[in-house]
């Protein structure tokens, strides 16, 4: 039959393209007209139709199949790593703008101090702007940038992790941003330097976890900051001797004006980044580099050699064909500037920073290279610039800096999986019990229904609390899980279990057992391959309903945090954290997301299930 | 011998009012080859007589006495799994209700196939090939599109040629049809009767017919047994029933009087049996039928008759069995 005709039919009944499809595909029924007047119509092929007659139904499909493919398939891309801790990262708000160089800077770019999670630059103007997540609490945002930062003729800029340093042509120092833990409170000696002129012509202004570091022309290294966890001192023998400091997390070290390394903290020899390799000792380095836990040193010869907690791949360096005139470092990479004008970029890639594009790999017209944590800013001799790494998260951070986005997509899977398998147990419970309770009545059905009253009269949260808390303390987590699956199985069976009786109960009377006993067949038989298929449009109702409820009740026993337990994430747990009012105020992303995509899925259950139910019930069709 | 032959059966229902004597000492046979056509009021015992014999009762019935003998074989004190075999295999059923008593879920193909598979062992293939010829057997028109179709695409006619298809699916040797015209139309009636007895012939099965319908009985049986109150009142040939009778119980009277007659004359109206079935829990003393029986006489009430034989090959429940006698002293 061709298109034309096909189209020129009047048609009984107006049917979407996705019924079609699904008939067609699924069915294998086509839209033929048959010889015979009377169209064969199987029951499920009518259960069918009705279902995608109902708007609200497909709708509830289309987006649960696609919750559910994002789920089933999401967590292949986005990889869950559940030891991730990113200090720098945590609470960043949804956002992409985290390499956005305002469009006032593009071409007039003089300077970039490239933050955690922002940078700040200033223009060939003297301006200065900031980007990206630059707020530090609800009161202190880096994006206010003080009117003496903007007034003066700036020579030097640094930003830290949640403040930023700017050094003006007179020699003058300004901090903004978060100056609770000493970030603004200079040292007896810089006061003097800075207001004497002597020993206080910077070449080198340093920002990095909460301490600063300023390097005189003469040597004269200068610290100040938050001294609690950073070694924030200098040996007094190299004390005048220091050509350029690299920070680390909590650690820094210094190239000497000898050319060679030295670990110049207080810690001295007791620091792991004291040992030096020999080669960065003769004398010839040229350029120091540090990312949170290693050192790069750089020699004349063009050669890198590194140090310290090599364990994120930062000492995969490439092969490189040019001599490398720059290094920097982030926090797990470093990013080099060739002689060539390339630049390359190795270390971790959990945000793509290491990963820098063509442009700058093989264009050779890089003029200047800034790194970030995660981020790297490559100005071209054109003026333009070019970005890689982190961007930013498009539904945040928690508060170990984890992924939103990944965990909610991973978190999905677990408890789909949990509601799935909790349900599947707890229908085969359900329908063997209630099945021979339906068929065989009397003292079967006593015996069982008693029991069901046993077990549907438990408490089901505390009870659930119990238990897991009992046997769920000696199980890792995955075997918590497939406990959990067990418990919400074990104590969910009632309803299905009622259900499958009074159908039964209704079945057995009818002619058709009758007839199936007469034929010599086997009560089991009867039960399950006779009587089971006339209730299964029922069961197949209740299963979806369940389906939902589970994964509802697998996500308070979470959020009670006696389900499962963090950091294997589901849609429960992840609301774990919105307990308290600070979290529900100022980190909405937190809980809004994975409370909307929940809700959603379970919503989308719901609507399936009404819509089966109207499907099947012959009754319901004619309203 | 006879093929079936049941003696004194008493099945009995346990309820919460008391024990409700369904069938009482009822007593019948079914040669082969041959139609036993038991016929009664609703509530008479017919089905439930017919039902012990493959002990499908309802769990709160019991057969508390008697024997039922098939092929010589005693059925009562057969284990389940002995039944199972009994079942379908020796003796089928088909049931009053076509509309219901296929499963609506199942279609005709897997409805059928069914006693195949269970009884023969026969795979699914072989089965749906056999499922074909019993089709063919029972006169369905292209029995290859009908095996795959459910249960309510097909006709009510249809649906009684599948139950009988399936009945007779593993060559049964006693057919037990319970109404099986009932619920049909009298043209397909007809014709399903008509297939009945053909199948008879060229089977030989035995059929145990059950029905409230004199003229199907009239048309079907070889012997008539009738039933009320849970005991078989009479028990003859049809021939003898149907035709000009010597002896005959006043209740298979009163029956063939309420049905209209070609050779009635128009004036005459029918008669009706007075009164109704006695409660089952109150079944009166003497003669279960002399509350509604118009030549009831004290005897009649205090004292139950027995049946006895008043002549070869037919049997009477009542002190006054010739018809003659009864209507000149009445």
């Amino acid at each position: 039959m061709s298109k034309k005709m096909k189209n020129n039919t009047p048609k009984k009944k107006k049917r979407s393209t996705l019924a079609r499809w699904f008939r067609q595909t699924v069915l294998r029924k086509h839209d033929i007209d048959y010889d015979n007047p009377e169209v064969i119509e199987t029951p499920l092929k009518i259960v069918a139709q009705n279902f995608f007659a109902k708007k609200t139904a497909v709708f509830g499909v289309v987006v649960f199949l696609l919750i559910l493919l994002v789920v089933l398939i999401g967590p292949y891309f986005f990889k869950l790593n559940l030891g991730e801790h990113e200090q720098t990262l945590i609470h960043v708000p949804p956002s992409n703008n985290m390499m956005k160089i305002p469009k006032e800077m593009h071409g007039r770019i003089s300077d970039i101090a490239p933050g955690t999670t922002f940078g700040i630059g200033v223009d060939v103007d003297g301006k200065v702007y900031s980007w990206g997540h630059t707020r530090v609490t609800e009161r202190i945002d880096l994006k206010d940038i003080p009117d003496e930062v903007q007034e003066a003729d700036l020579k030097m800029i640094a930003a830290g992790m949640d403040h930023a340093v700017a050094l003006d042509t007179n020699g003058k120092l300004m901090v903004w941003g978060n100056t609770r833990r000493s970030q603004a409170r200079f040292t007896p000696d810089m006061e003097k330097a800075q207001k004497s002129g002597k020993n206080w012509n910077i070449v080198q202004l340093e920002a990095g976890m909460q301490v600063s570091a300023a390097l005189d022309e003469g040597g004269y290294l200068y610290l100040w900051g938050n001294r609690s966890n950073f070694d924030l001192g200098i040996k007094r023998e190299y004390q005048g001797n220091i050509a350029k400091i690299a920070f680390m997390a909590n650690e820094y070290i210094s190239l000497l004006k000898d050319g060679n390394v030295a670990y110049t903290g207080i810690k001295g020899k007791g620091s792991p980044f004291s040992k030096i390799p020999d080669e960065l000792l003769q004398g010839k380095t040229v350029d120091i580099a540090a990312t949170d836990r290693t050192c790069a040193g750089l020699t004349e010869d063009g050669k890198v050699y590194f140090w310290g907690r090599l364990e994120k791949g930062e000492n995969e360096m490439p092969e490189i064909d040019s001599k490398i005139i720059k290094i920097e470092g982030g926090r797990f990479h470093y990013s080099a500037l060739l002689e060539n004008g390339n630049v390359v970029s190795w270390g971790n890639n959990d945000y793509n920073q290491a990963k820098a594009p063509a442009q700058v790999t093989s264009g050779g017209n890089v003029k200047e290279l800034y790194v970030g944590n995660f981020q790297n800013y490559a100005i071209l001799e054109n003026g333009e610039h070019v970005t890689w790494g982190l961007s930013g998260f498009p539904l945040g951070t928690d508060n170990f800096g984890r992924d939103m986005l990944v965990r909610i997509i991973n978190g999905g899977r677990v408890t789909m999986l949990v509601g799935a398998i909790a349900v599947v147990i707890a229908t085969i419970i359900g329908v063997i019990l209630g099945g021979l309770a339906g068929y065989f009545g009397g003292t079967v059905d006593i015996v069982i229904m008693r029991i069901s009253e046993v077990v549907g009269g438990l408490p089901f949260i505390p009870f659930a609390m119990i238990l897991s808390a009992v046997i769920g303390s000696r199980l890792d987590p995955t075997q918590r899980m497939y406990l959990i699956m067990i418990v919400l199985g074990i104590l969910s069976w009632v309803g299905t279990c009622r259900l499958v009786r009074a159908q039964f109960f209704a079945q057995r009377e009818m002619e058709y057992v009758t007839a199936a006993k007469a034929m010599g067949i086997r009560e089991g038989a009867i039960i399950f391959r006779h009587i089971l298929p006339n209730v299964f449009s029922l069961l197949l109702v209740s299963m979806t309903l369940d389906f939902a409820t589970s994964m509802l009740t697998e996500s308070t026993l979470s959020y009670l945090g006696f389900g499962i337990p963090l950091p294997t994430p589901t849609w429960g747990n992840l609301l774990t954290g919105a307990n308290n009012s600070i979290i529900i105020q100022q980190y909405w992303w937190r809980w809004v997301f994975p409370a909307v995509i929940f809700g959603m899925c379970t919503i989308c259950i719901n609507l399936i299930g009404d819509g089966l139910r109207d499907a099947m019930d012959p009754k319901s069709t004619e309203r | 011998m006879s093929l079936l032959e049941v003696r004194d059966l008493n099945t009995f229902f346990r309820t919460k009012h008391g024990i409700v004597k369904a069938v009482n000492g009822v007593s019948y046979t079914v040669e082969a080859g041959k139609t036993l056509g038991i016929v009664g009021e609703s509530g008479s015992g017919k089905t439930v007589s017919a039902m012990s014999i493959l002990q499908l009762l309802d769990t709160n019935g019991f057969i508390e006495s008697g024997s039922i003998k098939f092929d010589g074989r005693e059925l009562t004190t057969l284990t389940r799994r002995e039944m199972y075999e009994i079942r379908g295999n020796d003796i089928s059923v088909i049931f009053q209700e076509p509309m219901t008593s296929l499963n609506p879920v199942f279609t005709v193909e897997r409805q059928v196939s069914e006693p195949f598979m269970v009884h023969q062992g026969l795979s699914k293939r072989e089965a749906a090939l056999r499922v074909l010829d019993m089709l063919r057997d029972v006169r369905i028109p292209n029995p290859e599109v009908v095996t795959k179709q459910y249960p309510h695409q097909l006709s009510g006619g249809m649906r009684q040629r599948v139950m009988i298809a399936m009945a007779l699916a593993c060559r049964p040797r006693i057919l037990i049809a319970d109404e099986p015209s009932t619920a049909l139309d009298v043209t397909i009636q007809a014709q399903i009767l008509k297939l009945m007895n053909d199948l008879q012939e060229e089977k030989g099965t035995s059929i145990m017919f059950i029905t409230h319908d004199l003229g199907v009985v009239c048309q079907m049986a070889d012997d008539v047994a009738v039933m009320y109150c849970g005991q078989v009142v009479e028990m003859a040939p049809a021939r003898t029933i149907f035709g000009k009778p010597q002896f005959s119980h006043p209740y298979t009277e009163g029956l063939l009087f309420s049905i209209p007659r070609l050779d009635t004359p128009s004036d005459v109206r029918l008669e009706a049996i007075p009164g109704a079935v006695p409660h089952p829990l109150k079944l009166p003393d003497g003669c279960k039928f002399a509350p509604r029986c118009k030549y009831a006489t004290e005897r009649c009430k205090v004292e139950e008759p027995e049946l006895v034989e008043v002549q070869p090959g037919q049997g009477v429940r009542c002190f006054y069995p010739d018809l003659k006698e009864r209507r000149k002293d009445g």
